[in-house]
């Protein structure tokens, strides 16, 4: 159980938490038909992400973390396979809120797409390098990473171009393993922009 | 729960959507353009709630009902909801947790296949702790922003909603009490 001075303005971040459900549903509702895949398509996607309900909870500005990611694969049907980079920025280890601590995520995924390419799977695992000193770590120190988003909603908006929203997704970064581990434990939402060829 | 939990979960629903019929066949588009009603159970589970930006881990698990009306991809419906807290700070004890009820609207998308609900309504303390007497209420909020539908028969759905958002207020002001659970739900579903 976790007890926190209450705020003043919660009122004011539930009318916006129901304000971006709201959003989200028109989008859902506005959405074009299947964003089936082709087999044997190559795919390569950029990517935002971020976490910020537990944040909006509590009563903090800043987001919990932010990265943006890039990654390329092959679909040889409604499997797939890929390779993903990912900088990743996350919440100061000295208590701020600002988002000091860097990573670089390097790793491989598999992924799925069903109910005729509206929705989709991935699971991602690899290396997670340290980019700036903590406050017990030297950059370059190395750990791994597991990110698991097992529902996105898929949107063909082109002819080789898909939308995706990944509304909750979880990530285990844990760029230091040992010693005093640094670890990044975080729900987040992704905004993918996918190209296919 | 391990963080390989969320793993394994990515993994079941990528493997149960794969095997899932593909095609828009009779049996699984159920975009119902009539209206309808319905009577859902679930169970849900989560953990390594508070581990985001905190030092807690907490984990919970629950079940409720909801009762809905639905006509053609729009629903509303009543439930309940009883989620047990599991408290890690000293010792490891299953309470009581929450009585949670409410309303909330939902919306079926991509032939019915999926689905996005919200729901709030009050939150009920069911355990007496050290400032806070049982019965104190509060309210909460209920987020489930994509749920994945299967019809393995005519009169029954399965959902599952890999992660869902839901705060639970069941003590605000003074030393409010506020909990932020991720959610896993596992519901079935039978039409009236």
């Amino acid at each position: 159980m976790t007890a926190r001075d209450s705020r003043p303005d919660t009122p004011h971040r539930t009318a916006l938490l129901w304000t971006a459900s709201a959003v989200a549903a028109a989008a859902i509702a506005l959405a074009p038909g299947p964003a089936a895949a082709g087999p044997g398509k190559w795919f390569a996607s950029v990517e935002g992400n971020f976490s910020f309900l537990g944040q909006l909870v509590s009563g903090q500005a800043a987001l919990g973390s932010f990265a943006y990611r890039v990654a390329g694969g092959y679909r040889p049907s409604a499997f797939e396979v890929f390779a993903a980079v990912e900088h990743g920025f996350w919440q100061d280890d000295e208590g701020s809120d600002r988002l000091r601590i860097q990573t670089l995520d390097v790793g491989l995924g598999v992924g799925g797409t069903f109910f005729d390419g509206r929705a989709r799977a991935e699971l991602t695992a690899g290396a997670s390098i340290l980019l700036t000193q903590s406050q017990l770590d030297e950059p370059g120190t190395a750990g791994f990473f597991i990110d698991a988003r097992p529902a996105g909603i898929r949107w063909r908006v082109g002819d080789h171009l898909i939308a995706s929203l990944y509304p909750l997704t979880f990530s285990f970064v844990a760029p230091v393993t040992k010693g005093i581990p640094l670890v990044y434990v975080s729900y987040r939402t992704a905004v993918v922009c996918e190209l296919e060829f | 729960m391990s963080a390989s939990t969320p793993c394994l979960l990515c993994a079941a629903v990528a493997a149960a959507a794969m095997a899932a019929p593909q095609n828009a066949s009779a049996r699984d588009v159920v975009l119902d353009k009539g209206q309808s009603l319905y009577l859902q159970l679930e169970a849900f589970g989560s953990a390594l709630n508070d581990a985001v930006g905190g030092s807690n881990i907490t984990a919970s698990a629950g079940y409720g009902g909801r009762a809905g009306w639905r006509r053609g991809m729009i629903g509303f419906f009543a439930e309940f909801s009883r989620d047990h807290w599991l408290m890690t700070e000293v010792g490891r004890d299953l309470t009581q947790g929450v009585l949670g009820l409410g309303v909330g609207v939902e919306m079926l998308f991509a032939d019915g296949r999926l689905k996005t609900s919200a729901a709030g309504g009050s939150s009920t303390l069911l355990f007496d702790t050290a400032f806070h007497d049982r019965g104190t209420t509060g309210f909460y909020i209920d987020l489930r922003p994509v749920s994945l539908r299967f019809h393995p028969a005519e009169w029954l759905v399965v959902e599952l909603a890999p992660i869902g958002f839901t705060l639970e207020s069941p003590v605000n002001g003074e030393l409010a009490i506020r909990r932020i659970e991720y959610r896993t739900t596992l519901t079935l579903e039978v039409p009236l």
